[in-house]
């Protein structure tokens, strides 16, 4: 992945911790890229800067006010549009039916027989039978403008570690199930990270490669433990075990129970 | 070995006042800086009128004041659209700001590179820079996944480093 489309992201700390570790390292190692940075960093400032003057609020109690007052506005004409509508199309059944009641005057049965064949009249009495006639159907309320329905991504529950746990977990990776865990140190983390992400039923594990070899070290173990097949096999039961549910805690060799880390799930 | 925690109790969605009395300072600040002043008031109001209506679509998936600033965005482009208007970028004109080692470009420089950026663009940077969110909230705000609003804030800034610092050598 490029570097360079990283750089903002890391800058705002949107970036899950592998991430971050290796733009870290990139960082340190190559002037042009923190060079890069620099002017992202100084443009950013710029533009904050440029912010518009924040605005004494206004208009709190009219909103109140607002809220409380029955349906206004373009909503509360659609409201009223609909209410005389309706209104009419009752007036029109009763009237035709008035005109075809067999006990009226001459006079009155002379209209009932004109008025249904009114080019004028039979739309009228006919949309009120179909829309109002109890015994066709109940008259649908029409929606004023389609559902919409919220897109955004499903909630993500936190839990929050006995031991306070800093920043790098704010930015959590956005995958259906994930748990990112390391030192009960929050400020350790972000070297030794050990993920877990089940999307899909897939679970792969990965690490930060140390200079010295391929460990994971973590608070009681200085040095590390060694990933082995045997320590993966467990995490994944473990894992697999809790796929279910909306969290997932993995214990692992080393780290007492209060040690044990935040997950996010999705 | 294993520990399971129990879910979350179930979120109790406030009254429509207490979300007003909440967050209608935050969502004034947003159309503000998106309508101006003169609009604000209104656009806001008309963003807790729509809250009140769709309230009880609202499934708890967001946090409520980021499904409030979703609902301020999309008021805030039918206003710009009835009044044929554009993101606010204010009439400020100030000299340069010195900051440390580094320069601060002038607001109105900025503000000018602001303007010939996309509006899809240009919305990313204000609610990154000018309204702080994570790009998770802002994904929520305007529908697109986070990877598209890191797309989007590079490629922004990418444009207005080379409207702004043409000799700077941007690379991609």
């Amino acid at each position: 992945m490029n570097l360079h489309e990283d750089l903002k992201a890391y800058l705002d700390g949107q970036l899950d911790p592998f991430r971050m570790a290796e733009v870290e390292a990139a960082l340190s190692e190559d002037a042009t890229l923190r060079e890069e940075l620099a002017a992202i960093q100084r443009l950013s400032a710029s533009i904050r800067l440029a912010a518009p003057p924040l605005e004494p609020t206004k208009g709190l109690e009219e909103t109140l006010a607002a809220l409380t007052r029955p349906a206004t506005g373009r909503w509360g004409k659609a409201v009223a549009w609909s209410t005389g509508l309706a209104a009419s199309l009752a007036a029109g059944l009763f009237i035709s039916q008035e005109l075809n009641r067999p006990s009226v005057s001459k006079t009155t049965v002379q209209l009932s027989v004109v008025a249904p064949r009114s080019p004028v009249v039979q739309p009228f009495v006919r949309a009120t039978r179909e829309a109002y006639a109890p015994e066709v159907r109940q008259p649908v309320r029409p929606r004023l403008r389609p559902r919409r329905s919220h897109r955004g991504p499903a909630v993500v529950a936190r839990i929050v570690a006995p031991t306070p746990v800093e920043k790098p977990w704010k930015d959590v990776p956005k995958t259906p199930l994930a748990m990112v865990a390391g030192g009960a140190d929050g400020k350790k983390t972000k070297d030794y990270v050990l993920r877990i992400s089940l999307g899909q039923r897939d679970l792969f594990l990965t690490y930060i490669r140390r200079p010295e070899g391929s460990r994971l070290p973590y608070p009681g173990h200085p040095d590390g433990i060694p990933l082995t097949e045997e320590l993966k096999a467990d995490i994944l039961r473990q894992a697999e075990a809790q796929k279910a549910s909306r969290y997932l805690v993995v214990t692992l060799p080393g780290i007492e129970q209060g040690q044990n880390l935040p997950c996010w799930s999705h | 070995m294993m520990q399971f925690v129990q879910d979350l109790p179930k979120m109790q969605v406030p009254t429509i006042s207490q979300i007003v009395l909440q967050h209608y300072e935050s969502v004034f600040r947003f159309c503000a800086l998106r309508v101006g002043a003169q609009g604000a008031s209104d656009v806001t109001q008309e963003t807790f009128l729509t809250a009140q209506r769709v309230l009880s679509n609202f499934e708890g998936r967001s946090d409520l004041k980021i499904w409030l600033l979703g609902i301020a965005h999309n008021e805030c482009r039918r206003y710009s659209r009835n009044e044929r208007r554009h993101p606010n970028t204010g009439e400020l004109s100030e000299p340069l700001i010195e900051s440390g080692e580094h320069t601060i470009i002038d607001r109105e420089t900025v503000r000018s590179a602001l303007a010939k950026l996309s509006p899809e663009h240009r919305e990313v940077v204000f609610l990154r820079e000018w309204d702080g969110l994570s790009y998770d909230e802002i994904g929520q705000i305007l529908g697109i996944p986070s990877g598209t609003v890191k797309s989007r804030l590079h490629h922004a800034f990418l444009q207005l480093r080379r409207h702004l610092e043409p000799s700077d050598g941007v690379k991609k």
